[in-house]
């Protein structure tokens, strides 16, 4: 009988976690869904109500709204939208996001290995450095976007640094440093010491046993904490807005400025970046998928 | 040649000293093994012979010269690690040529000496697998192998064993003697098992606390101990002890406890020792199970067979039972009565205070 309760009970619990599960797993996909098949929308359907669960129309007009080349939409073979003229290229907007994203994260990921290892290994920065360094990111990046602001404007090096790539991969480099440090340093942590013994007395110097064990063995680490600051840089908004914004415009800015006079919002267009600039995440997920529960778990559960 | 000498060797971490003055000549071509319980020092000294720990204070000396300031790839040194390190994204051949590609060795060269040794260690089966396709004791062996392809001096080894099962420990403790002796070389070998310790070495160095306690051949030390440490911490079951003062009688001493009487005999007298509170030592195959034995009595109050020789417990008076251990023709019973003696000139004394031998 006691057994008995005790399965039960068991049982509810497994029913009660994976309806959670289910529920939670469809509150996070809906937008996501809602959004591709908006995408192959033509406009009338954008409001249509009740809501068209797929598009009664197919159409690949949006996608080839945003992707047209040349800013302001020229070129764009649409004739369903009157205002035409204001939709926005994505293209650009991809090509810069890009540029930052892959520079910021590849020089974060540079600087983090080699602060991670100098922490892991001797000790630099006393025994809290690592939590002071994620104390640094709990600062709200808005108090950080004023006072750049100001910096990147003083007139010496306005020209560089504002409305500029450089002018974001700063920042971005900064803000993603202290994750990028801590996940590397979860993944060093995770190469024995003795290896490094055992290279060292078979006489390998320093970067000899860097080459042939250290970095050989940190390759996922080096490969999820990459895609982890990607992500970052790639869904920054608010630096994004505020630091650039004119001439350089980001994913997330542009993504930010659908609007037409006459249909107003562009739902449609709107929906078509957001799918294409979701694309490289997924891509980048999926190919590292593997490493990636390690990866996100921060090795937090040693120890 | 490689004769290591430390020199008041001492390491502190923080304000803990791990390593407390060890004085210990390591002759070239020996089988040091240095044995001691959890956190005694073991792998801390080894560490600085190795060269991955910085002295605090003293001096290690390999062929004469001082190597404080070495690295260890300098020291023409060779380690197997507990945890045997194999290098986990290469494959056998890879681990085993490493430190032979660290010296830029020819590749022709390379090949003809990996084969070399992992013909004689019989593992060149093995030679494109990666080290978590191996069993423990291949691993073992491949461990072995990338250590003794450089051909260094001397050989490291820290409780190199202890992740094998007991049957594979005591073939590889074997294999482990066998090369030592076609290699001619010196041995280090870390361990905190008294077995393997006894089987194995030349000399053994007794730890404990980061101090040297004894050094010497396994049977000195065995029969020999310097302290009441080193007794017990040698054989299974381990030495008996029992507390109680020596006593003048008619110009000998004698020991007594609460319900033992045992004449000492001893070279001289020592009435100075008359009254001293001692703690008597006995192994258990020392003490006899005879009729009208003149140690004692008391009753059985366990048996354990081990095949060839039986363990008996008996209940003597004092706080913890007397163990016996006789040849397993000898039939006895839970229960019975026995009365028992002690093999003549096979028992020590240590003060009860310092815990120190009393020689008489
Ligand atoms: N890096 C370190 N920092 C602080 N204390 C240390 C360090 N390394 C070792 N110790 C301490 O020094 C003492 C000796 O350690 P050591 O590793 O030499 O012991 P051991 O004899 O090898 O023990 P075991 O049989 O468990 O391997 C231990 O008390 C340990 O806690
Ligand atoms: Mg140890």
């Amino acid at each position: 009988m006691r057994l008995l309760s005790r399965e039960r009970r068991a049982l509810g619990g497994t029913i009660l976690r994976s309806t959670f599960l289910v529920v939670w797993l469809l509150v996070t996909l809906f937008p996501i869904y809602w959004m591709v098949v908006t995408s192959f929308k033509p406009h009338q359907e954008w409001f249509a109500w009740p809501p068209h669960w797929i598009p009664h129309h197919f159409t690949w007009n949006n996608y080839e709204e945003v992707l047209a080349v040349g800013a302001g939409g020229t070129g764009s073979k649409t004739t369903q939208l009157s205002g035409a003229q204001q939709v926005l290229t994505a293209v650009l907007p991809i090509r810069d996001s890009l540029i930052i994203s892959v520079s910021s994260s590849t020089i974060a990921l540079v600087l983090a290995a080699f602060l991670a290892y100098a922490i892991s290994r001797y000790g630099t920065g006393g025994r809290n450095y690592l939590y002071s360094l994620l104390m640094v990111r709990m600062m709200p990046p808005i108090v950080l976007a004023v006072p750049l602001l100001a910096y990147f404007t003083l007139p010496w090096w306005r020209h560089y640094l504002h409305d500029s790539y450089l002018g974001l991969i700063i920042p971005y480099v900064l803000t993603t440093l202290p994750y990028a440090v801590w996940m590397m340093h979860s993944f060093i942590e995770e190469i024995p010491r003795e290896l490094e013994n055992a290279a060292r007395m078979m006489g390998a110097g320093r970067v000899y046993m860097m080459r042939k064990i250290v970095l050989p063995l940190i390759g996922p680490g080096l490969a999820v904490t990459f895609i982890f600051t990607f992500i970052l840089n790639w869904s920054e908004f608010l630096l994004a807005y505020s630091l650039a914004g004119h001439k350089l415009i980001t994913v997330t800015v542009q993504l930010s400025q659908y609007q037409a006079a006459d249909v107003g919002r562009l739902y449609g267009p709107q929906a078509a970046f957001g799918t294409i600039a979701i694309i490289p995440l997924v891509a980048l997920g999926l190919a590292i998928q593997r490493h990636l529960v390690t990866g996100f778990s921060f090795g937090m559960i040693r120890r | 040649m490689a004769k290591i000498e430390l020199e008041k060797l001492s390491k502190d971490f923080g304000r803990f000293r791990a390593v407390d003055g060890v004085d210990l000549e390591i002759q070239d071509g020996e089988f040091m093994v240095f044995v001691g319980p959890s956190g005694c020092g073991k792998t801390t000294t080894l560490n600085m012979i190795a060269g991955f720990e910085r002295p605090s204070a003293g001096a290690v000396r390999i062929g004469g010269r001082v190597v404080n300031d070495m690295e260890p790839g300098e020291r023409d040194l060779g380690m197997v690690f507990q945890s045997l390190a194999l290098f986990p994204h290469m494959t056998v051949f890879d681990n085993i040529a490493f430190g032979l590609r660290v010296k830029k060795t020819g590749e022709g060269e390379v090949r003809a000496r990996v084969q070399a040794v992992t013909a004689t260690m019989k593992i060149a089966p093995l030679l494109s697998k990666r080290p978590g396709q191996l069993s423990g004791g291949e691993a073992q062996r491949v461990a072995l192998a990338r250590t003794v392809v450089n051909n260094p001096s001397a050989f490291l080894m820290d409780e190199p064993l202890s992740s094998l099962d007991a049957k594979l420990r005591v073939e590889m403790r074997t294999e482990l003697k066998r090369l030592h002796t076609t290699l001619g070389s010196t041995f280090i070998y870390v361990t905190h098992d008294q077995a393997e310790a006894m089987t194995m070495a030349d000399r053994i160095a007794v730890m404990k606390d980061g101090r040297v306690q004894q050094v010497g051949e396994p049977l000195d030390i065995y029969n020999d101990p310097v302290n009441m440490f080193v007794a017990g911490f040698f054989g299974v079951p381990s030495m008996n002890f029992i507390h109680g003062r020596l006593e003048a009688r008619g110009g000998s001493l004698a020991f007594a406890s609460a319900s033992l009487l045992c004449p000492l005999d001893g070279k001289g007298a020592r009435p100075d020792l008359a009254g001293r509170a001692v703690n008597l030592g006995v192994r258990p195959e020392n003490i006899r199970i005879v009729e009208g034995g003149d140690a004692g009595s008391g009753a059985v109050n366990l048996i354990e067979p081990l095949g060839d020789e039986t363990l008996v417990h008996i209940e003597s008076g004092g706080n913890v039972p007397l163990i016996t251990k006789v040849e397993s023709t000898h039939h006895v019973r839970p229960g019975e009565k026995v009365s028992f003696e002690f093999k003549r000139g096979q028992v020590v004394l240590f003060d009860a205070g310092t815990q120190d031998r009393i020689r008489l």
